[in-house]
């Protein structure tokens, strides 16, 4: 396919960045799980903590799980503030450059951002096509994808927070305990934009994004057209 | 692979502490300390006999001195004298050992171990220090030692295995502590309310299991004194809100997930079956 005919949706540093986001996440997500409900997540831990246990001559049961989970509250330690500078150069190099895109949905009224919103939930969920108004009107991301990146804005700045509060500052318990529930409710949200994250990328209408962003960073024109026009038009001006 | 199983609530040991019979001498303090092998705290001036001020991870077991002004009038057959003085209530406080102990909830290794007894007891070994278990104790019980573990009164855990009475217990000399079943103690407590004393540890709230193992009973006058200061009415913290969140969020997330996943599954069977049935009318 000429080059004319695809558009480039996702850069090198987003995709860059997006690979160092799924790898630290699934990091601290996989750490995080042991740190908050040992009783249903131990085997997660298991397998890298009882080779440990075995080397220092613990026991292989419980020994195993200490030593896993020590290592997992390391690695969360370590990965979180990394996670969390990498998040925040990033974002300050998007305000910066003016390539925020985001955001600029929720300029639309609100209206107009309920119908569009309620139009793509009864696509995914039913099926339906999308009104031809609601297609036309479509930004780089819909509404909906930035409601739950609001929500996941939020769940960052949370785990942020109270994760370095936590980890660095010397707390009162009363303190500790506050942070550990902001931490809490951080991570929830922040689950909940990845279910809906997931979800509407590997619907099959948005299934080529997978490719673009796993890839080289293009979807094809006529592709973009359908799913994201006002970017389209956009970009294309800009030409 | 790390399962919790606090013991029934009338089962395993319990301790009634009568501080009506306290007379403050400390040795149930000492015989604490020298029976866990905790090492000797430099002590520091403090405004009352309370000493080391608050519990450390060398000192399971502190008696905490209120002291209150007290007006007395003597009367004489020729006169009155009315004196001021202070009063002093002292409490030999260490871990309750809650019935659903909220400190082993919420540890991230399964560290703390309930005995049989009902004995919540940090083990040492297993601990890796993040504190989860002062944060979830309505008490603020645990501390952390000098090796960055936490540390707590262990009922004397591995005396009652061997037919002993905590050292704490054993050691009174005026007979402060019951040590016996729960249900006993219970009763005990029970008796004890019924004859005008005011009874801490028995209807408590379900965070820390309804009630704890360490009951303490005071006449009205030094319960009023000491027990707003030691023992919440409402024995919970914020970390409940964490529990409660986790108890909705965890399967609650995990719910939309498979939800999502199956509007997924359908989405892309009606996908490829539009497309299979484009490709055939082509």
């Amino acid at each position: 396919m000429a080059e004319r005919d695809e558009l480039e949706v996702a850069s090198v540093g987003y995709r860059l960045t997006h690979w160092l986001n799924l790898i630290l996440f699934l990091a601290l997500l996989i750490t995080g799980l042991v740190l908050l409900e040992i009783e249903v997540f131990a085997y997660i831990i298991y397998p890298l903590g009882a080779p440990i246990a075995t080397l220092l001559g613990l026991d292989p049961g419980t020994g195993a799980v200490t030593a896993g989970v020590q290592i997992a509250r390391m690695l969360h330690r370590l990965v979180g503030p990394l996670w969390g500078f990498i998040i925040v150069v990033y974002v300050a190099y998007l305000l910066v450059s003016g390539r925020l895109e985001t955001l600029r949905v929720l300029r639309k009224p609100v209206g107009q951002q309920l119908r569009e919103a309620l139009a793509i939930i009864s696509h995914y969920l039913l099926g339906r096509e999308l009104p031809e108004d609601v297609r036309k009107g479509l930004d780089r991301h819909n509404v909906l994808a930035v409601y739950i990146t609001l929500l996941l804005a939020i769940g960052v700045v949370l785990v942020g927070f109270s994760g370095l509060a936590i980890a660095y500052l010397d707390l009162t318990p009363s303190l500790h305990r506050l942070m550990l529930l902001l931490h809490d409710i951080g991570f929830y949200l922040t689950v909940i934009f990845l279910i809906g994250h997931i979800f509407a990328t590997f619907h099959p209408s948005n299934v080529i994004l997978i490719k673009a962003i796993f890839g080289d960073g293009r979807v094809p024109l006529s592709w973009a057209r359908e799913h994201m026009n006002v970017y389209v038009e956009r970009v294309l001006a800009k030409r | 692979m790390v399962k919790l199983k606090f013991p029934g609530r009338d089962e395993g040991v319990a301790v009634v502490v009568d501080l009506d019979k306290c007379i403050g001498c400390r040795a149930c303090q000492i015989a604490c300390q020298e029976w866990n092998g905790r090492k000797a705290l430099n002590t520091t001036f403090s405004p009352t006999f309370t000493n080391p001020r608050d519990l450390h991870a060398d000192a399971w077991k502190v008696v905490f001195f209120h002291e209150f002004p007290l007006s007395k009038t003597l009367k004489f057959a020729e006169a009155e004298a009315a004196i001021n003085t202070v009063e002093v209530v002292p409490v030999p406080y260490n871990c309750l050992h809650c019935a659903e102990a909220p400190c082993a909830r919420a540890c991230p290794v399964g560290a703390i171990k309930v005995s049989p007894e009902g004995a919540v007891v940090i083990e040492p070994g297993e601990c890796i220090g993040c504190g989860y278990c002062l944060d979830a104790c309505p008490y603020n019980v645990p501390r952390r030692g000098s090796d960055g573990k936490y540390y707590k009164c262990t009922f004397c855990v591995d005396r009652i295995q061997s037919g002993l009475e905590p050292a704490c217990v054993e050691v009174c000399p005026t007979n402060v502590f019951t040590f016996t079943s729960m249900r006993e103690a219970t009763r005990i407590a029970e008796d004890l309310r019924a004859r005008g004393k005011k009874v801490y540890g028995l209807s408590l709230d379900g965070y820390v299991g309804g009630r704890v193992r360490w009951i303490f009973a005071a006449s009205e006058d030094k319960a009023s004194r000491a027990f707003p200061a030691m023992f919440p009415e409402t024995p919970r913290n914020s970390n409940a809100i964490r529990e409660s969140l986790e108890g909705i969020a965890i399967p609650g997330l995990s719910l939309a997930s498979v939800f999502a996943l199956a509007v997924l599954a359908v989405a892309w069977w009606r996908a490829r079956r539009t497309t299979s049935k484009s490709e055939g009318a082509t």
